[in-house]
């Protein structure tokens, strides 16, 4: 069994773990408006300079919160889980010099946090764009139940670059309102920043991660198909030996663009017809990309530790294309199942199961 | 685990990049040369051998898609535009899986990695889990051969799609070879091996029948069969 033994997040809602969901429950971060008029969610004073700095602090806390040796540091695998990788740095040095692309190697990103925590073991960047974090835990969780490796150090990491809220402008994907999750008047999804670490292991915690399941779908590279999110949920259950009635909480994608969220209401509404509660927690952080598989799992279990479900902000008209209503009130934590979807550009798409048994 | 097919496509570029659709079996809509080296690695690699639906799909790259990206960052930071929705999309690392399980109607897991070495021992940790998997490298170039020198301080600018084929023993099939001792290594232990070494290993036929190899995360045998 893997278990989830600490965790850190720095994201729009706070620079603490603690703080962030502290203010989930009196809801404070709003998205700023650049220049070409769309939204996006920042980090507080982080700036361009302070990449790695912001990266291997979050990764610090984690593993302090942990309490590792040395020696067990010096071991654990790394997983570092992003989409856009050192483009912000690249960016920064673009407009600085105009050199392109002066740090290409993506490889440099897992060395320099490596030297800076003194991890000299197994390190991979998995790079799947917006699944790619949630990808990072389930190859983490398999890794270590192979026995190849004791614990793993898993990082979502997304921080400001215009390549990407361009590229998803050119898509006409952003909005520039509000992210409405499953909303019949949803326009789109506004982009974030955040950094989160996992440290998972098998000393037992309140949170067990179950399993978790990453599928190729060849339908659209653009979009996810609702029978490919059906068969990855069915196969996590089952990998799980759990059925639908047994998930309490399904923590959605649910990314506000039109496609997507009706691909996945689709599948939800098929596969669990009385509605367990459906959050999404975009809407307080944006999507962070490759970041947001580590960065909402983090919100949603400090949620649970400080004793309640967050609800899903923006939500007011229901979809004349299906019948789904997500969670509207935060609501007192409850132990049990939670499934949490990702869903990726270029046909890639992740789910995850966790157990939470209670503080 | 087994190594049932591999290819080692590696081919230098004197004034240009090679038209890599000419040698293509198949034409993919929106392909640029990481997307068609991509398919040729791949295409040389299948050419006995069909895979299930199920087999994960693991690519590894240095630097990914790198003339699409610098094509948006023109048109970014240079142009001030907005990219191309397709250059930006074919920027976006784990398009490449998408057109190889398309191009090839894969259906099971799919992730892009930095390195081969750690892509390799997620491929182990699959296959010991019953899988078959599909695993390559794919280095393109940059376009502009003369800043490709000049940013990786290179003199011969060479491009690689190399592939294997990993799976559990398979009844009735003939294994090429067999990978066996797999240790992950501290980083304290010198790299001795690159992955072109690998690939001349497996292409070689005059060699010892068994090398071990070693990566600076990563220690295997292999032993032809």
């Amino acid at each position: 069994m893997v278990y989830i033994e600490s965790y850190a997040l720095s994201c729009a809602l706070g620079k603490s773990t603690k703080s962030s969901v502290e203010n989930i429950k009196e809801f404070t971060s709003e998205p700023s408006t650049l220049s070409d008029k769309n939204k996006y969610y920042y980090i507080d004073e982080h700036q361009e300079q302070d990449y790695y700095e912001s990266i291997i602090k979050i990764a610090k806390e984690a593993l302090e919160e942990a309490n590792l040796s040395k020696e067990a540091i010096n071991k654990i695998g790394l997983f570092i889980g992003t989409s856009s990788a050192k483009l912000p740095i690249n960016e920064a040095l673009l407009k600085q010099t105009d050199e392109m692309l002066a740090q290409p190697n993506l490889s440099e990103l897992s060395s320099i946090i490596m030297n800076a925590l003194e991890i000299k073991g197994f390190n991979t960047i998995i790079s799947t764009a917006c699944t790619a974090s949630a990808n990072a835990l389930v190859q983490a969780k398999e890794m270590i139940e192979s026995g190849l490796i004791e614990k793993a150090l898993v990082l979502g990491i997304e921080l400001f670059n215009e390549l990407s809220i361009k590229g998803f402008n050119s898509f006409q994907l952003l909005s520039q309102d509000k992210i409405r999750p499953f909303d019949q008047h949803r326009d789109g999804v506004i982009l974030g920043e955040g950094v989160s670490a996992i440290v998972l292991g098998k000393r037992p915690s309140a949170f067990e991660f179950i399993g978790g399941s990453s599928l190729l779908d060849t339908l659209s590279i653009t979009s996810s198909s609702a029978q490919n999110l059906l068969n990855i949920m069915k196969r996590t259950m089952t990998k799980a030996n759990l059925a639908p009635r047994d998930i309490s909480v399904i923590k959605a994608h649910a990314t506000g663009t039109i496609q997507n969220d009706l691909s996945e209401a689709q599948a939800l509404n098929e596969l669990f017809p009385n509605h367990p509660y459906i959050i999404a927690l975009k809407p307080y952080i944006g999507h962070t990309m490759g970041a947001c598989g580590t960065n909402e799992v983090v919100l949603l279990l400090e949620a649970l530790k400080q004793n309640f479900i967050p609800k899903t902000l923006n939500f007011t008209t229901q979809s004349s294309d299906y019948p789904l209503v997500p969670l509207s009130i935060n609501s007192p934590a409850i132990k049990g199942y939670y499934l949490l979807n990702y869903l990726g550009f270029g046909g890639n798409n992740c789910c995850l199961i966790l157990k939470y048994s209670g503080v | 685990m087994y190594i049932y097919a591999f290819s080692n496509h590696q081919e230098i570029a004197i004034k240009q990049l090679s038209d890599k659709k000419k040698l293509l079996k198949t034409r993919v809509n929106r392909a640029d040369n990481f997307v068609n080296l991509t398919l040729l690695g791949i295409e040389k690699c299948l050419q006995n051998i069909v895979l299930k639906k199920e087999t994960n799909l693991y690519i590894s790259s240095k630097d990914g898609n790198i003339n699409s990206t610098i094509k948006i960052l023109e048109a970014i930071f240079r142009k001030e535009q907005l990219p191309m929705p397709f250059n930006f999309l074919n920027s976006v690392n784990a398009s490449i899986l998408f057109f190889v399980a398309k191009n090839f109607g894969l259906e099971g897991k799919g992730i892009f990695t930095d390195t081969f070495e750690s892509a390799l021992l997620q491929a182990y940790v699959d296959v010991k889990n019953g899988k078959t998997v599909l695993i390559g490298l794919v280095n393109e170039a940059i376009a502009d051969l003369d800043l490709h020198r000049k940013k990786f301080k290179v003199q011969e600018v060479t491009e690689q799609s190399q592939w294997l084929v990993l799976s559990p023993k398979l009844e009735g099939e003939n294994a090429l070879a067999q990978i066996s001792d797999v240790k992950i290594q501290t980083s304290e232990q010198a790299t001795k091996h690159s992955t072109n070494d690998l690939f001349d290993f497996l292409e070689d036929n005059n060699t010892q029948s068994s090398c071990p190899f070693n990566y600076k995360h990563l220690s295997f045998m292999v032993r032809k069969c």
